[in-house]
């Protein structure tokens, strides 16, 4: 197995050097392999936002490196991290993920659109994708037309419509009841062992960590713990 | 899609949109309606000034348009009218000697200005006969005269009656004579109507003592708005030492300069017309941008360029201001061509202030496309400002923080 994400010595301080420095993340060493469906735990203030929001681009280290395959994401500058998440990392936020004024089918397709992929191809994937996360019926339905559940499913299938190398999952389930988690969980478990899925979720909620086949525990932006199943 | 989504976007909220949009419509509507105005009347005026009387460029012998005496006069030279009238641009030519004079007939005695022309030759700019109220025109042979309907009742004369009129001529010679009657002319000047009185060129020239002069040459141009484009030519070819050549703006300066203090003074208004539907759209577009920080944040973070994400907030805010301006366009149109087709007669006070100033009592209005488009292009490059808004908040806009906003 080869390593899709590796973080070295990954460092996030707020207010460095002075009294009120905070230490959101303090030399963070990781890999997560290729078909990886690991969850990131602990409790509030611990850094695994800020661990997501770094390895996907979105914010940037004080020190120490991360690298998303071949590629150091923390040496890009902010255009080529908006195109670097655009063809390699799938998205899923805790809540209010889709563009509003778009249908279930125009969402997924959204991120299609700005790879500038041929239509016959998007509509095919598009289908698919829907399909999979069972909203074949939901394809013109827009966002406040459908459950939080179903908003979250249609926001996997969005995630994964690029080919990402690996999808990030920021407390997905948090504003989920239990069959909708349950539900989002079992078509993202089945995504991860039928086709190798690479899945890194931030949670706090135990159903997704009795899920998940590994559980890395942060604390004071420091892993204290790292369990495969 | 960068359109379909600016497109849903600015429906999203539509009572939102629908208060810009008539905030926008109302601001198109009313300064539309003002401009409209100010060049219905100024536009009446300026026109019914230079296509009946005035002409749209005069040529007359230097220094006679700063001192209009008879001594100033020029000959008459057949050569030049047809040089100027086949000079490009150019309509119509047609001499004339002006002067004033006093008419009396029995009691009455009225300041007259005196005008010969070739009733011929002024059927293209005076147009006699369009303009004839009673009676009959004269010709260039008869030995009679036409008088301004208001200046006829003043003076209680009617057709057929003898009329004297005494003045000074050429070089200082004492011109008397009596003529009939022979018609009322009906001007769109209130001041014409008042004071003018009509007679063959070769009549007025025997009264004035100026055998063979003129005062000057008056001419028509195809395009009132720019009579530079005439002269251009004419002065190439004509003595310039030894003739003026003016355009109707030079000619009448105080009305010009009038129009231009009125359409100053409705730029206040109009202008408080424009900030408040700028502030309508720029609140719009102010809360379009907070409510939608996750979203964008979101946008941004899978991969949205910002480029294209400005592309779409600017489309959203030109969008609203261009549905507004042709909303306010096509509302404004129907009013504005109505009451240009029925102009709205003055009375009283109002009446009486517009006539002295030498303007047709009328409200009337004009339809001229420039107005539409001058009003519609001044708030689109307001909401092109506005923009500038969204485009720095985008450009600055970390997804993170946009998203926990």
């Amino acid at each position: 197995m080869s390593a899709v994400i590796r973080t070295n010595n990954l460092q996030k301080y707020y207010n460095p050097g002075e009294p009120l420095e905070v230490r959101a993340l303090d030399g963070v060493t990781l890999e997560i392999e290729r078909g990886e469906f690991t969850a990131i735990v602990g409790p509030s203030g611990s850094g695994k936002t800020t661990l997501l929001n770094i390895i996907g681009g979105l914010d940037h280290q004080t020190g120490g490196t991360a690298h998303i395959g071949d590629t150091e994401i923390t040496a890009l500058n902010d255009n080529q991290l908006i195109d670097f998440r655009l063809h390699n990392i799938g998205f899923v936020f805790q809540a209010y993920n889709l563009i509003p004024v778009l249908t279930a089918k125009e969402n997924v397709e959204f991120i299609m659109l700005l790879q500038k992929r041929p239509k016959a191809e998007r509509d095919a994937r598009t289908e698919e994708l829907l399909t999979e996360v069972g909203l074949a019926d939901k394809m013109n339905n827009r966002p406040m037309e459908m459950s939080g559940g179903q908003q979250q499913r249609v926001a996997v299938a969005r995630a994964l419509a690029s080919k990402p190398q690996f999808v990030l999952a920021d407390e997905p389930t948090a504003n989920l009841d239990s069959q909708s988690t349950a539900d989002l969980l079992d078509i993202m478990a089945e995504l991860n062992q039928k086709e190798h899925v690479t899945f890194l979720f931030s949670t706090h909620d135990q159903r997704v960590i009795d899920r998940a086949r590994r559980v890395v525990t942060l604390e004071d932006g420091k892993i204290i713990s790292d369990v495969r199943k | 899609m960068i359109f379909r989504l600016a497109w849903r976007n600015i429906w999203r909220n539509k009572r939102r949109t629908f208060i810009t949009l008539t905030s926008i419509m109302m601001a198109v509507f009313l300064s539309n309606f003002m401009i409209s105005l100010n060049e219905g009347v100024f536009g009446n005026m300026m026109d019914t000034m230079t296509r009946t009387f005035l002409g749209h460029v005069q040529v007359h012998q230097n220094g006679y348009w700063e001192d209009q005496i008879l001594d100033n006069a020029m000959e008459a030279d057949d050569e030049l009218a047809n040089l100027m009238l086949s000079t490009k641009h150019v309509i119509a030519v047609t001499p004339r000697l002006e002067s004033f004079g006093l008419a009396s007939f029995k009691e009455q005695t009225k300041a007259t200005q005196v005008v010969g022309v070739d009733p011929e030759l002024e059927s293209e700019l005076m147009d006699l006969e369009k303009h004839l109220y009673e009676g009959r025109i004269v010709t260039r042979e008869d030995n009679a005269i036409m008088l301004g309907y208001k200046l006829a009742a003043d003076l209680k004369a009617v057709i057929g009656d003898t009329l004297v009129i005494i003045g000074q001529g050429y070089h200082g010679v004492s011109a008397a004579g009596k003529y009939e009657i022979v018609g009322f002319l009906k001007l769109p000047s209130p001041v014409l109507n008042r004071r003018m009185i009509v007679m063959p060129l070769a009549l007025s020239q025997y009264l004035f003592s100026a055998e063979n002069l003129l005062t000057g040459y008056t001419l028509l141009v195809d395009d009132t708005d720019r009579p530079e484009k005439a002269t251009a030519g004419i002065i190439r070819q004509v003595d310039t030492s030894k003739y003026e050549v003016m355009t109707w703006p030079e000619l009448m300066p105080e009305m010009v300069q009038m129009r231009t203090t009125k359409v100053a003074g409705s730029f206040i208004y109009i202008g408080i017309l424009y900030l408040i539907a700028g502030f309508g759209i720029f609140a719009t577009i102010l809360m379009m941008m907070a409510e939608r920080s996750y979203e964008f944040g979101i946008m941004l973070s899978v991969g949205m360029a910002r480029s294209r994400l400005i592309l779409m907030m600017v489309m959203e805010t030109l969008l609203i201001t261009i549905l507004g301006i042709l909303a306010g366009s096509v509302l404004s149109y129907p009013a504005l061509y109505y009451m240009k087709v029925n102009p709205v007669p003055l009375g009283g006070v109002a009446a009486k202030t517009y006539e002295d100033m030498g303007i047709e009592p009328l409200i009337m209005t004009s339809t001229d496309i420039s107005i539409f488009v001058d009003n519609g292009l001044f708030l689109f490059l307001i909401s092109c400002l506005i923009a500038l808004y969204p485009i720095i908040k985008i450009w600055k806009m970390n997804p993170v923080e946009a998203m926990h906003k």
